[in-house]
């Protein structure tokens, strides 16, 4: 079978079914709130960030920021830039947080076969009516643990991957997707 | 080679109008290396039929000459090889295979020749070939059966070859979700899924063929007013036209898994030589559906009479679907034997045709109204209460003998013992179908959960009814999905006759009579396994093979149950049923694994060095998922060599090793003390801020689950180390010891494993090599840590920990600097070790790894009761204190040093005492660990030896029979350098 590498530019099928980008400037925490003290970071967050923390599986966003749950009242931040820092001056009293930066990869990927190509190796139901814009999953993608969530109905999907693991998902991804062909894009598009 | 008995002009039994091909293109193919042609719509089958050509293939034991007898995946003789090199697929069904320019087809089972097999002698010798017969004439002596029967048998009853070239393909499998899965395009299934789509619903229609339609486009119906297969094309686009319809064309349903799911798989490409670039030749499909409507319809039952199995037989259906849907002439005369008045609409296409039907031989003693009609307008003779007695011709039918000894010429035999409901699919989950005497076939029974059955597979077997119940089922299983359908009746079809009554075999007729073609099985053996007590239907399969080849017996099973209920004059019922299991039909294993094969298999973690490594030429080896470097090869340095050469300068001058793939975890929050305390069996209340401890974990039932070092980092943060084993494993014990256990306490954890590039860096010269990387200075003492920063602002954590015995530290980098740290290290003058140098090193300390914390042993076991607190409660201490625990003979670790120095022993050998017998009674242990220890200059192991803490100096043995090896070995302590630690420190 034919190795595939993720290597910037189209691949595949003389169509573009997905767009696909690592985002490599974005700052990953998590973060997680004291015992008992959950709504008061989530009320700290709102005025520091104006950011609504989720209060279940799913995410919220501000300019520059995703709040995705991960957990009761635990979550993982991913933002554009450092965000570790200001986390810990803002929410660090009743919170505890840990850079993850290093730790994830997160991709992008949009375009008419997004779903399609995500289907062949994730098992979530990812039609409109089952999951949308604003709704986040810990699962499975090609054997891997990742958080899976929805930006936008174009649609655009994030995917934080493990960082070992992400030489896999993208040889995965590739290999899914070139049935319908997909631009690899140059990594470091900032946040919407 | 000749291929076949007569040589025939290309399509020369095609008829001139009429069928769903495409007469404007011309497709070319070969079988058995002869050139034929066919038409885009023909199958291989009915490309070879059109040609004229009947001989097809040689069947499995007694390689008599067989023809085609089905349409579907039900055919049991039509299997060939298709295709060539990498891409030959063995068992290829002719009656499932879409012909495609430049199609390669070759028999099967024959030697020389299709038309000229030495092995069809076995017919003559079929007494010595009875059921069982592998038991019984390969009997003595007993030792041949391996080594010369059974490679003779092999040989004998083959299959297809498969290539063994690798496969050039790419295969696929995926996943999809919706309201209503429907499993099956014809009448029933196309109103189904029209139904509950029009009803907003979800819908994924599958369907096997090429076209929706099913029986639709092999029969000449009326729907609504409109020939049935425009009605069907009709349909098919109003499906393709709905956005949340998916309609899978190609595609079977193979099984029935709990939770509503279901597996498919789509031939995406089997209709074209070479599947075009990018596009997998398969994909499997794994649905999970809400509820599911199963509309497989119907498999035509054969009728047993001598020569049942001779070219030129074939079912009454198939024979009308072959001059329907791909206009194939099918011969002159035709002899229609059937039980059933569905074979009605046979006599009539045939003879529309242009074939002469000669007779219709129907075993009922009063002739029915639709069979009188037949027999009037075709002109053939109706012989009532006549049956098929013999059939005459070996590699075609030349004619038949019926009831009276009357001979009538033909060279078409077209036969019907009724039809039998597709219940296969509602077996999978354990339920079993039920007999329907009225109908004198088995129906679906208890039904999997959102299950349901519509049309001819469940027993609904008129084109009335089957668009009747499609309506209706969609229509349920759409309001079942919170939708709000439209419930209608369907659109209107023209009626059919649809009586018959059951024969289950011809008593009393000359040559032999297949039940199951595929697998050989005849009436006789089915009454020898009667004789022989192999009654039950159970009993009755595996005897007699019945039903256990690849075509699971679509045609042949319920006949065969149904004779040996006639021989034991039970019901049916009380013989048994049939159930099947999936898949439904043979599935290529590829389609299941799609990407996940060769290194695909599983996914594959890579360290923050591993670019790094890459470049530096290291041999990497798998641990887990993991890939790690093992060794660093200078030249033509061995594995060995290249190890010992890295241990050597740790021990001498300095090294370093990606230790990342350790567990880590940040723990955190005002009770991280507390909460380490209760997981770990040594004090933690005590460490002070900058110092590190070395810990042990025990599960809950006192055996050890992992150790590793903790470092306090903050007055509330602390990094606990895991092993690289474990990791997973321990971060799933500490959760549910914080989330569950120890709810009060206020403490986080959060594994920082990928956030990190952890490097040791060990030796003597270790802080010299160091200091050209920190910011600052290396000051620390042993078991100390801090935060700090590296090459110019990297925020950095240092701790002083060693694993070889040497001075040592552990630098931890975020991951994406890990590549550069290695190369500031190596440019310093450290050296890259690997994993066996680390070996070497932990083996030469005594540090237990993965062979002694083996999920059996206890800190006695590991010598390390010492760190059993018995000043404070831990997870594990009262299952650990049990007696049989704590019991001074338990196996405990020893190091191991052979007396001969040059001696080398291997992992996985026996402990046993210096004398005696080499057996299971006088096993004491075996060896855990063993590496060549460059400080010693021998190889030596650590091992777990009953009563071994107190056995220092013994002389034991190791035996290795696997190896073929035995050797002397010392008892000794397992830290076989610096036992007092002085290299470690300042």
């Amino acid at each position: 079978m034919t190795e595939h590498h993720w290597i910037t530019g189209h691949h595949g099928a003389n169509a573009t079914g997905l767009y696909a980008r690592v985002m490599d400037t974005l700052g990953v925490a998590s973060l997680a709130a004291h015992l008992g003290a959950g709504g008061a970071v989530t009320e700290a967050a709102r005025q520091a960030f104006g950011l609504d923390l989720p209060q279940e599986p799913g995410f919220s966003r501000a300019p520059g920021l995703r709040a995705i749950w991960a957990g009761p009242e635990r979550w993982l931040i991913v933002a554009e830039g450092d965000i570790e820092a200001a986390l810990v001056e803002k929410l660090g009293a009743r919170a505890t947080v840990t850079d993850q930066t290093d730790a994830r990869t997160v991709l992008h990927i949009s375009g008419p076969r997004a779903a399609d190509t995500l289907a062949k190796g994730v098992g979530l139901d990812l039609h409109p009516r089952a999951f949308a814009p604003g709704m986040a999953a810990l699962t499975l993608a090609a054997d891997v643990p990742v958080l899976l969530w929805q930006e936008d109905d174009a649609p655009t999907y994030g995917l934080a991957i493990p960082r070992s693991y992400a030489g896999s998902v993208a040889s995965w991804l590739v290999a899914s997707a070139v049935e319908y062909g997909l631009v690899i894009e140059p990594a470091g598009v900032l946040l919407p | 080679m000749d291929a076949g008995p007569i040589r025939v002009a290309s399509q020369s039994s095609r008829l001139a109008t009429g069928g769903l091909i495409d007469r404007s293109r011309t497709l070319r193919f070969t079988f058995d290396g002869r050139t034929l042609t066919g038409h885009p719509g023909d199958t291989l089958a009915s490309a070879l039929l059109a040609n004229g050509v009947r001989l097809v293939g040689r069947s499995f034991k007694y390689h008599r000459p067989r023809g085609i007898l089905a349409t579907g995946v039900e055919e049991p003789n039509a299997l060939m090889e298709v295709g060539e090199g990498a891409r030959r697929r063995p068992n290829t069904r002719a009656t499932v295979a879409e012909l495609y320019d430049g199609l390669t087809a070759t028999s099967q089972n024959r030697f020389p020749s299709l038309g000229w097999d030495i092995l069809s002698a076995n017919q003559w010798a079929a007494p010595l070939l009875a059921v069982g017969f592998y038991y019984k004439t390969f009997m003595w002596p007993r030792g041949f059966w391996e080594p010369v029967y059974e490679k003779l048998i092999r040989r004998a009853a083959g299959l297809g070859r498969a290539s063994v070239a690798a496969d050039p393909d790419h295969y696929e499998s995926t996943h999809a979700h919706c309201d209503v899965l429907v499993v099956g395009g014809g009448p029933a299934g196309l109103m189904a899924a029209r139904a509950a789509a029009r009803a907003g619903a979800r819908v994924i229609l599958a369907e096997e063929d090429t076209l929706l339609g099913g029986r639709l486009l092999y029969d000449r119906r009326t729907v609504d007013g409109q020939p049935a297969e425009a009605w069907a094309a009709e349909v098919a686009a109003e499906l393709a036209a709905m956005p949340d319809v998916r309609v899978l064309t190609r595609t079977s349903v193979f099984g029935v898994y709990d939770g509503g799911t279901y597996g498919l798989l789509e031939r995406v490409a089997d209709h074209m030589p070479v599947p075009p670039r990018y596009v997998p030749r398969l994909r499997s499909w794994r649905v999970v559906a809400k509820r599911c409507v199963l509309a497989a319809g119907a498999i035509e039952r054969p009728l047993v009479f001598g020569g049942n199995d001779r070219p030129g037989v074939m079912l009454a259906g198939a024979a009308r679907a072959y001059v329907n849907r791909y206009a194939v002439r099918l011969g002159r005369r035709a002899v229609v034997f059937a039980t059933h008045d569905d074979a009605a609409a046979t006599v009539r296409d045939l003879a529309d045709a242009g074939i002469t039907v000669a007779a219709i031989v129907d075993p009922r003693p009063e002739a029915s109204d639709a069979m009188r009609a037949a027999a009037d307008a075709s002109g053939a003779r109706l012989l009532s209460g006549s049956v098929v007695e013999a059939v005459a011709g070996s590699h075609a039918v030349r004619g038949v003998t019926v009831s009276g000894g009357v001979k009538l010429e033909c060279d078409v035999v077209a036969m019907s013992g009724g039809w039998n409901p597709s219940v296969q699919l509602t077996t999978h989950l354990g339920g079993r179908p039920v007999w329907d005497e009225r109908l004198a076939a088995f129906v679906p029974g208890h039904l999997p959960p959102g299950l349901t059955v519509a049309g001819a597979g469940g027993g609904r077997l008129t084109l009335a009814d089957s668009l009747a119940d499609g309506a209706r089922e969609g229509a349920f299983a759409a309001e079942a999905c919170g939708l709000s359908p439209r419930i209608d009746n369907g659109p209107a079809a023209d009626p059919e006759p649809a009586d018959g009554v059951p024969l289950w075999r011809v008593r009393g007729g000359r040559g032999k009579a297949f039940v199951d073609f595929q697998n050989d099985v005849s009436d006789h053996d089915i009454d020898q396994a009667h004789q022989e007590g192999f009654r039950r239907v159970e009993h009755l399969k595996r005897y007699t093979t019945l039903g256990m080849a690849t075509d699971e017996g679509k045609t042949a099973n319920v006949v065969g149950l149904a004779m040996m209920a006639e021989l034991t004059q039970q019901s049916i019922p009380r013989t048994g049923t049939t159930t099947s299991r999936p898949p439904f039909a043979p599935i290529e294993l590829g389609a299941l694994a799609g990407h996940g094969v060769g290194r695909h298999m599983k996914p594959t973690r890579l360290t923050p060095t591993h670019a790094w490594a890459s470049g530096r030429g290291a041999v990497f080896t798998e641990t887990g998922l993991w890939l790690r470097a093992s060794h660093y090869p200078r030249h033509d340095e061995d594995w060995l060599a290249a190890a010992t050469r890295e241990a050597t300068a740790v021990r001498t001058e300095a090294g370093f090793c990606d230790v990342s793939t350790l567990g880590k975890i940040d723990v955190q929050g005002p009770d991280a003390a507390a909460f380490l305390d209760r997981v770990y069996t040594s004090g933690w209340r005590n460490l002070a801020v900058g110092r590190v401890r070395y810990g042990l974990m025990l599960r809950e039932d006192g055996f050890v689950l992992d150790d590793g070092t903790s470092a306090r980092l903050g007055p509330t943060q602390y990094v606990l180390t895991t092993t690289t084993a474990q990791a997973v494993r321990v971060m799933a014990h500490l959760e549910h010891a914080r989330q569950w256990l120890f709810r009060d306490l206020d403490v986080s954890l959060t594994s920082v494993t990928e956030q990190w590039a952890q490097l040791a860096v060990a030796g003597p010269r270790s802080r010299d090599i160091l200091a050209s990387v920190l910011d600052g200075d290396a000051d620390l003492p042993f078991m100390g840590c801090r935060h700090l920063t590296v090459m110019g602002g990297i925020k950095a954590r240092l701790f002083r920990i060693s694993f070889s015995g040497e001075r040592a530290y552990e630098l931890a980098v975020p991951s994406r600097h890990g590549d550069a740290l290695a190369e500031r290290l190596a440019a310093a003058g450290a050296t890259p070790y690997g994993l066996e140098a680390l070996n070497m090193l932990r083996i030469e300390k005594g540090h237990p790894a993965g062979g002694e914390l083996n999920g059996q042993t206890t800190a006695h076991d590991l010598r390390l009761q010492k760190l059993l607190s018995t000043k404070k409660d831990f997870i594990g201490r009262a299952m650990a204190a049990r007696p049989a625990l704590t019991d001074s003979l338990r196996q405990t670790l020893v190091g191991l040093r052979p007396l001969d120095y040059t001696a080398r022993f291997d992992g996985g050998a026996h402990l046993l005492p210096r004398d005696g017998a080499t057996d299971a009674a006088h096993d004491q242990g075996h060896v855990t660990s063993v590496a060549y220890s460059p400080a010693l200059k021998q190889w030596i192991g650590l091992g777990l030896l009953a009563n071994g803490a107190a056995r220092t100096g013994e002389v034991i043995r190791i035996a290795d029979p696997l190896r073929g090896r035995e050797l002397l070995a010392e008892v000794c302590e397992p830290v076989f350098l610096d036992p007092g630690g002085e290299r470690l420190r300042d």
